[in-house]
């Protein structure tokens, strides 16, 4: 229970953020869900981030360390507070004109109760079954904590380069989040990585439940959020303890502020400042940022550059702002701490140009990526077609706004993730085999996301039907 | 109520979620409660606890064992943490970790060079450089 208490103050900075920087007069009327499930990863980051700073500086994390953090968070706490109380409802402007339909009780029945059972399987399966996760699990993302807390003040030594075959390159939001929580519980435990996961599994449903509910209807919102239930692999994924959940939380976080973006008119510069702090985030995750950094500012930045309007250079800024912070600490660590990256340095340019012009190895991933993007998770696809079939896209909805950017902004994606394979220097089969149905993974929340956004809802449907 | 096409299209998301979630809770239970297998990283850290004793002093130990399984380097690895292991004994280490698996009771054969210095059964041995 004392494990739980570590990550309190985590959860109140990100929470409070979200709702300082959320646009003026619109966090009341979506309720705690969505700026909780929001401030869970986001505080993580902040944290793991401030926690690095303070480490780099003052040499180890200390008692001073977390008077700072707790104060911090109580100031934030309170002003967030402070500005919830001082504004006004403002009607969000939905896609829907289903305010006043009625919750399915099939619907909200089966997601309360497929959440507690996930909730039992979740925690029978993370402390009994893998409780130090899986390979990757003990190799990297919980062997880096391990090995910084066990150096203690000298846990610099963990990035010396007699142990850089385990990825010493990766970036530290996960295990600084586990390593901080150590250090204030004074004892290692198990328990904190299996938190940390169940935190981002269950914010990650939840997020996706309350935006869809918010833009769509209720209704809609538990399909989404079931949909998520019905992925076996991403369920059995977040107890591996891999960085994969997160980053897949932070990429929906992303993309749900930029859709939300475009619903709340008035101030919305505050919502591409979160979005800017999640791409942060994602950055600070996994190296995989890097390339959700470059889409975000390609699809969305760069337009609004080129553009001389000042509300474009506004949006812009807004965005910069967010990421800045992160964007510097991981160059710093990059520069000052991490080795060479295994894809990116060992290739020389003579390399990179013998295999993008090997066109047979270009069939060969896209052979790959049809055969894993077909049986993903046991072929839910196919039930998501299905659904799709019967129950059709939503014509009357805005697809300049609502499809092509996040779609878009998925499918760069997808397209870095097959240029990594053309370049990789390692074995291409290996490489696809051991990492393919990960980055498949990492998309799967805003697929759902976009996907539930964009079909009509069952309401809808029923009355298409009876007219 | 909804009609019924529009009920069919929502149980296509009822159903798998609700298959999902009862597969996994009832494989879960069934080894929970069971096969009650042991977590390996847990068979590790019973294996190595007492070698872990003799090399807390040093910062970096070499590594041999008789399977080609990377694995199973990297679960010694977590469990001597934060000693770095060295599977290039090239260059000299003093002290070498054994990890024998496939016959843990025969009497090993040293690597050149070495010699053992401590056999905590179960294939876990300790090797020194013969000259130290």
């Amino acid at each position: 229970m004392i494990s739980f208490l570590t990550v309190i103050s985590s959860l109140i900075i990100g929470t409070a953020i979200v709702l300082i920087i959320f646009p003026q007069g619109c966090q009341k009327g979506n309720g705690w869900i969505l700026p909780i499930s929001l401030g869970c990863g986001l505080g993580q980051g902040v944290t793991s981030l401030m926690a690095f700073i303070w480490m780099v500086i003052a040499g180890q994390l200390n008692h001073n360390y977390f008077i700072l953090e707790s104060c911090f968070a109580l100031i934030a706490g309170i002003l967030a507070l402070y500005r919830l109380r001082s504004t006004t409802d403002i009607k969000l402007n939905t896609i829907n004109d289903a305010s006043n339909i009625d919750v399915q009780p099939v619907l909200r029945n089966s997601f309360v109760l497929l959440l507690l059972l996930t909730l039992l399987w979740f925690v029978l399966r993370s402390l009994y079954q893998y409780p130090h996760g899986k390979w990757d699990a003990w190799a990297i993302w919980n062997l880096r904590p391990r090995v910084m807390f066990r150096f203690g003040a000298q846990w610099l030594n963990a990035f010396s380069e007699s142990g850089g075959w385990s990825h010493l390159d990766y970036p530290l939001l996960l295990p600084l989040t586990i390593y901080r929580s150590w250090v204030m519980l004074g004892y290692e435990t198990v328990v904190i990585p299996c938190i940390v996961a169940g935190l981002y599994l269950f914010s990650t449903i939840f997020l996706i439940y309350k935006v869809v509910s918010i833009l769509r209807n209720t209704n809609q919102g538990y399909l989404a959020a079931l949909t998520m239930l019905a992925t076996i692999w991403f369920l059995k994924h977040s107890t591996s303890q891999f960085a994969d959940v997160p980053f897949a939380y932070f990429i929906c976080s992303a993309i749900v502020l930029f859709v939300l973006k475009e619903h709340y008119t008035q101030n919305s510069r505050g919502l591409i400042l979160l979005a800017g702090l999640f791409t942060g985030c994602a950055l600070w995750t996994k190296n995989e940022g890097w390339l959700l950094f470059i889409v975000t500012m390609l699809y969305f930045i760069l337009p609004f550059i080129m553009m001389t309007k000042r509300d474009h250079l506004k949006v812009a800024i807004a965005f910069g702002t967010g990421v800045f912070p992160f964007l510097c600490i991981t160059l710093f660590f990059k520069i000052k701490f991490a080795p060479q990256n295994d894809v990116i340095n060992t290739n020389t340019l003579y390399d990179m140009w013998q295999s993008i012009s090997n066109i047979s190895s270009y069939l060969e991933i896209g052979k790959a990526f049809l055969k894993e993007i077909v049986t993903f998770s046991y072929g839910i696809l196919f039930f998501l077609g299905a659904y799709f079939w019967l129950s059709k896209a939503d014509n009357g909805f805005n697809s300049e706004l609502n499809i092509k950017p996040p779609l878009m902004m998925l499918l760069l994606m997808l397209s870095g993730y097959f240029f990594v394979y053309v370049i990789t220097p390692h074995d291409l089969q290996w490489h696809i085999d051991s990492s393919l149905n990960r980055l498949l993974l990492q998309l799967w929340p805003s697929t759902v996301f976009i996907f539930f956004l964009n079909i009509l809802y069952p309401e809808q449907k029923g009355k298409i039907e009876n007219e | 109520m909804y009609s019924k096409p529009v009920a069919k299209s929502m149980y296509l998301i009822l159903i798998p979620a609700y298959l999902s979630v009862i597969i996994l809770l009832a494989g879960v239970l069934r080894e929970v409660f069971f096969y009650s297998r042991t977590n390996e990283v847990v068979v590790y850290e019973k294996r190595f606890s007492k070698l872990k004793q003799f090399v807390l002093e040093e910062s970096a130990v070499g590594y041999t064992t008789d399977t080609g399984n990377i694995k199973d380097f990297y679960l010694v690895q977590y469990v001597l943490a934060p000693i770095i292991l060295n599977k290039n004994l090239k260059s000299k280490q003093n002290l070498v970790v054994g990890n024998y698996l496939k016959n843990d009771t025969a009497p090993f054969t040293p690597l050149i060079g070495y010699t053992i210095i401590n056999d905590f059964g179960s294939g876990v041995i300790l090797l020194s450089l013969k000259n130290q």
